[in-house]
């Protein structure tokens, strides 16, 4: 499976990305996955300018499952950047194995009832129950900004707050 | 000392600590907050030693995303008032600093923590309070920040004596001092290896040799290689590389203005921009610049939106999420208020276009914007303006200090103007790869002035020497510099990249060297 590492990042891709985990994971293309990125013209022209040459898409759930399962694309080095836990799930279902799974920032949506993880991180009760169901498909969520910061078992920041 | 002098101490801290999360004029940086210290304390000379030297190890800590680099406030302005005091003992106080950075930066991040609860506040504006709720909550964070440098500077500079200093450095041994004074010489490699590693390289690497190979075996000055490196870095993007097509099209595109519309009118795009220098005064986890670019774009949402429902809505709406490179960021603000002069309307689509054009573009230009004045410009201006201040050259510190405030200034006001005058079109000029173009020009100045850096600044001094015939005695240096001189220099470097490719900390890695130089004079295999 191409996919080295599975990113979630409601900033998608920026500075930490570009300069960091890029190059600490080798990756030759950056897939960003999220429907509604996908349709929006600014958006899905202006990230692909971000990534500093490293060739990159802006897909759909539905594109990057089937982008990574051709065949032809197996040599590829892929850090999949979604924007939501949700869009991790769906990705996950599709049947991407990627080699690693790992919550980078997200900012908490005004108006939700949301405890912040890290200091990067804020979560709500749904965003808990898809963090358990993608950890029930055997993969440990990791809470990690920069690949220089210690790996954190997001779950279990999570319970110690008390989700 | 004075009561003036501890006063003019607490005010270049609050000043520091503030510069510090906002990142704009740089007092915070080394070369200009130790400087100042020795202005005040009446040790100039002492002072600027301590910032250039300070400024060379720290020339990598930057701030990235919601990622903070070790504190240079608090550690500029303690080691400068230590080194003064204590005796005008630099490599002391830079050995003191590198542990003051690190508790600084467990400050900052404290501060940065409680600083959400005011974002909450904002929040919870309304009617009676809009007019001056963003104003006093930015400045509420901001003087937070202000504090955190320096209610601990004044307490050290009052509590802490000259004899206090001269016993505690009168315990440390021979070798450790010397050690000190032998890490010195190299420990500025740290500061390049970190510019190299974010200046993200790959198939560039090679440019990094030729800045290093033309000035270990020449006499060029930095001045020099700089002019070189931006000639190579265009000759590169112009001549040598692909062009990238221009392949982009965007559907958004912008219908010619109607004419009942009020256009913006210059003063209220002054106060956006002198504001803007304000954007990450009220930076938090949370939603990171949020507050900050709400209290920007406000002078325009009061010219706009007479009625205080529909202002108090549009202020709302901006204290969301949004974090990038403060200085790119005016680019995203010029195009923002372009669209709050079609909102006057009332088409709903403009505000679509407003969330869609800050989610788009943030990343991006944070990914451009932190390579190129955080990686690049600030590291080439910092070790210029490091190396004249080393020869005891008051020039050096203002040198950076009005090169790069000129410069910041003029960026962000003609993004401010670029922004707002081309609305969303400057998308499709985005889209065409001039970003791609700038960030690898950028890329190649920086690696090949870092190159010429580490073999001008950087220095190991070997003690080994041996007999060669009657009387003849050969160093190892003498046989390098025959051979290929600062070649221990560059491999040190290559060392620092991969151990940061590792994922070791700067902090780490500081401290790792720091133990080899003082190993390394124990066992007499480098002199101090």
């Amino acid at each position: 499976m191409p996919v080295k590492h599975l990113r979630i990042d409601n900033r998608l891709i920026h500075g930490q990305v570009t300069a960091t985990w890029v190059q600490s994971i080798g990756a030759n293309h950056i897939l960003v996955v999220n429907d509604q990125v996908a349709r929006d013209p600014i958006q899905k022209v202006l990230l692909p300018k971000a990534a500093r040459g490293v060739k990159t898409s802006v897909l759909s759930v539905e594109e990057a499952v089937a982008y990574v399962q051709d065949p032809s694309h197996e040599k590829d080095s892929i850090l999949m950047v979604v924007k939501l836990p949700s869009d991790a799930l769906r990705v996950l279902e599709g049947g991407v194995r990627p080699a690693q799974v790992n919550v980078g920032n997200q900012a908490p949506t005004p108006g939700t009832d949301y405890k912040m993880v890290t200091k990067s991180i804020a979560v709500t009760a749904a965003d808990t129950e898809i963090y358990k169901s993608i950890a029930a498909k055997g993969f440990t969520v990791t809470a990690q900004m920069l690949p220089t910061d210690s790996k954190l078992d997001l779950l279990e920041l999570i319970r110690k707050k008390g989700f | 000392m004075a009561v003036w002098q501890v006063v003019a101490v607490a005010v270049i801290a609050a000043v520091a600590g503030m510069e510090s999360v906002l990142d704009e004029w740089q007092w915070h940086r080394p070369l200009l907050a130790c400087t100042l210290i020795g202005l005040v304390l009446g040790h100039v000379g002492t002072g600027m030693a301590v910032g250039a030297t300070l400024e060379l190890t720290a020339l990598g800590w930057m701030n990235i995303g919601a990622s903070q680099s070790p504190d240079t406030a608090l550690a500029s302005v303690i080691s400068a008032v230590l080194a003064i005091r204590a005796g005008n003992d630099v490599n002391q106080a830079i050995a003191i600093a590198i542990p003051l950075a690190v508790a600084g930066n467990l400050l900052t991040v404290l501060v940065r923590t409680l600083t959400i609860y005011f974002q909450h506040l904002s929040d919870r504006m309304s009617i009676d309070n809009e007019q001056t709720a963003l104003f006093r909550l930015n400045f509420a964070a901001l003087s937070l920040q202000a504090l955190r440098v320096a209610v601990p500077s004044v307490l050290f500079t009052i509590f802490v004596s000259p004899a206090m200093m001269d016993r505690l450095f009168s315990f440390l041994p021979k070798p450790l001092t010397d050690g000190f004074t032998a890490a010195s010489g190299f420990i500025v490699v740290v500061g390049y290896a970190m510019v190299i590693r974010s200046l993200q390289v790959d198939k560039l690497m090679p440019y990094f040799f030729l800045g290093f190979l033309a000035a270990d075996f020449s006499n060029i000055t930095l001045v020099a290689m700089g002019i070189l490196a931006v000639a190579v870095a265009w000759l590169h993007v112009r001549v040598w590389a692909r062009h990238d097509a221009p392949g982009a099209d965007l559907p958004a595109e912008e219908e010619s203005a109607p004419a009942s519309i009020r256009r913006l009118p210059s003063a209220v795009l002054w106060r956006v921009f002198w504001r803007s220098q304000l954007l990450q005064a009220s930076w938090n986890y949370e939603r990171m610049q949020g507050m900050g670019y709400a209290y920007i774009v406000e002078p325009t949402l009061n010219f706009f939106f007479p009625e205080p429902e529909v202002r108090l809505a549009r202020k709302l709406r901006h204290v969301e999420f949004f974090n990038t490179q403060p200085y790119v960021a005016n680019i995203v603000v010029g195009i923002n208020l372009a669209l709050e002069e079609r909102l006057q309307t009332g088409d709903p689509r403009y505000d679509r276009l407003v969330t869609s054009i800050k989610l788009g573009m943030m990343g991006p230009l944070a990914g451009v914007g932190d390579s190129i004045f955080w990686g690049t410009l600030r590291p080439l201006l910092a070790s210029l303006g490091a190396t004249i201040a080393l020869t005891g050259n008051i020039l050096g510190p203002i040198l950076f200090f009005v090169g790069w405030n000129i410069l910041r200034l003029a960026v962000r006001w003609s993004l401010l103007q670029y922004g707002y005058q081309l609305g969303v079109r400057i998308v499709n000029v985005i889209a065409t790869g001039v970003l791609r173009q700038v960030t690898e020009m950028a890329t190649i100045v920086g690696l090949i002035v870092m190159g010429a850096l580490v073999a001008d600044w950087a220095s190991i001094h070997f003690a080994i020497h041996w007999q060669v015939g009657h009387g003849q005695t050969m160093s190892l240096t003498q046989l390098l510099n025959g051979l290929f001189p600062k070649l221990p220099e560059l491999l040190l470097v290559l060392g620092v990249l991969w151990l940061l490719r590792k994922g070791w900390s700067s902090v780490w890695v500081i401290l790792l060297l720091f133990s080899l130089g003082i190993v390394g004079v124990y066992a007499h295999v480098l002199a101090a």
